[in-house]
Parts: C-alpha cells; structure tokens; sequence
C-alpha cells in the first residue's frame, strides 16, 4: 500500500491528479507515507477512497457492488470535490475519545506500574486533554514519572495519525 | 595538529509537494493504475466503467509488482493522462 502512496506522489509531481483506493487495514501506513512524502495533512482525506477489508476475497458481482457504493467519492474526489472519507476502522471504533482511550491503553499500563494514573477526559475542537494523576505531593507536574508536556507530546505522537482533525494534546498534572 | 573531522549526516534534498491542480478539459484521459494485488483489477475496470459517462476514456496500465514504485517506464505510459485512479490493498 504504501508504494500505491509512493505512486500518487509521482504521478501528481508529474502534474497528474491522482485517486488512491486503499483497504481500510491499512490507514494508518497511508497516513505514515504521506506524512513522509511531506504531502498535507489533507492530501489522505481528499484523495483516498476507504474499502473494507479484505477486497481479494469478494465475487465480481460483490467487487462491482463495493465500487457502485462508492463511485460518488471517487467522481468527487477525480473532480478536486471531495467528500472528505473516513475508513471504516476508524469509524467503528467510535468517537475519537474512546479511539485515543484505546490507542494508550499500553501506555497508561505503564504509568499504572509506576503509580499514575492517565486519563482522557475530553476532545474538544481537535484538542485532546487529559490528566496524568500522580498522588504524590512532592512530584510536581509529574516529572518523577514524566513531565506532562513530554507525555502529552509522546500520546500526540501515538494519536496523531489515528484521530482525524487532531491539534494538540493538553495534558495536566494533579 | 590539526584533525579534519566529517560530518557524516546525509542531507535529503526533495522538492516541496504539490498536489496537481484538477484539468478542466471536457474530455479525460482516466489512467487506471494497476497494483497487480488480487481483484485491484477487478475494481479498478468497474470504476473506469462507471466513469465513462463522465467522458472519461480509460487507459489500462499494470506495473510489475505491488512492493515497488512504478518504475519509469509505466509513469511514461500515464504521462497522456489528464487523472489517474489507483490502488489496492488485497
């Protein structure tokens, strides 16, 4: 998948307006290609179109049904008028709270071994905020675990990919 | 003395990206980019097809194999394109 990236970027480096269909599974190597073929963060949501995985197994007659569904996203996205697709795995893993809540799971895990405690508590026009519980008075901004603007740059890294229209982390500690 | 140190960095030098503007042509050239996965055909010819209504006439092209760029000289083959769809992922 990601080479069908690599040849987006060619073929519109040559001028030529270019439509990616991409299997769901495989969202987030699009979103990490087109990040290092320096393409905008908007270049995967207008120029990709989403099918659900997987596509090698289907009949013809399923194969042409999955494409009729969704011929009006990629005519859309031919004419430079997208309508903006979101892959089914991200959609059905709910709001993007619970998507973040799920992606940093291991690593609250990890701050639970140490005695913290995170948690996301909100995601609200692309900011996502959360708090690093500590319990030890004299651990001020979290920094014997880790400071919290180094955490928060750490789950904006993990999210950042995953939730769409995402900003920036905030993260306090208590 | 002196001593003569290299940096050994590399440095990566590529020209901005630049999304291509739409054509505004009547008639298109669709290039149909094919990844060689299972069925990318398949979906691909039934795109072209409910396109060309849409006065698009498709060019069919496959590359070697879905674990490489297009090399060259299938780039060549859709450079007569006005757009070009591709894809898939198995």
């Amino acid at each position: 998948m990601s080479c069908c990236m690599r040849d987006a970027g060619a073929l519109e480096a040559l001028g030529i307006p270019t439509v990616i269909l991409v299997n769901d599974v495989f969202d987030a190597i699009a979103h990490a290609t087109a990040a290092l073929l320096d393409m905008p963060e908007s270049y995967v949501p207008e120029h990709v179109v989403w099918l659900p995985h997987p596509t090698s197994n289907l009949t013809r007659a399923e194969a042409a049904a999955l494409i009729d569904a969704r011929i009006e996203r990629i005519r859309g996205a031919l004419a430079g008028k997208p309508v903006a697709d979101v892959p089914a795995s991200r959609a059905a893993s709910g709001d993007a709270l619970a998507r973040a809540r799920e992606i940093v799971e291991g690593l609250a895990r990890s701050l639970r071994a140490d005695g913290a405690e995170l948690v996301l508590e909100s995601f609200d026009d692309g900011i996502l905020r959360g708090r690093i519980v500590i319990g030890e008075p004299s651990c001020e901004d979290a920094s014997c675990i880790m400071p919290a603007p180094q955490l928060a740059k750490m789950i904006e890294a993990m999210v950042r990919s995953q939730i769409d229209g995402l900003r920036a982390v905030e993260l306090v500690a208590t | 003395m002196s001593i003569e140190v290299y940096d050994p960095r590399g440095k990566r030098e590529r020209a901005a990206f630049k999304a291509a503007p739409i054509p505004k042509k009547v008639e298109l050239r669709l290039g149909v980019l094919d990844n060689t996965k299972e069925q990318a055909d398949v979906l691909l010819a039934r795109a072209a097809e409910l396109l060309q209504p849409d006065r698009m006439t498709a060019v069919f092209v496959r590359k070697p194999s879905f674990s490489r760029p297009a090399p060259p000289e299938v780039l060549e083959q859709l450079k007569m394109c006005d757009l070009v769809i591709t894809g898939l992922g198995g």
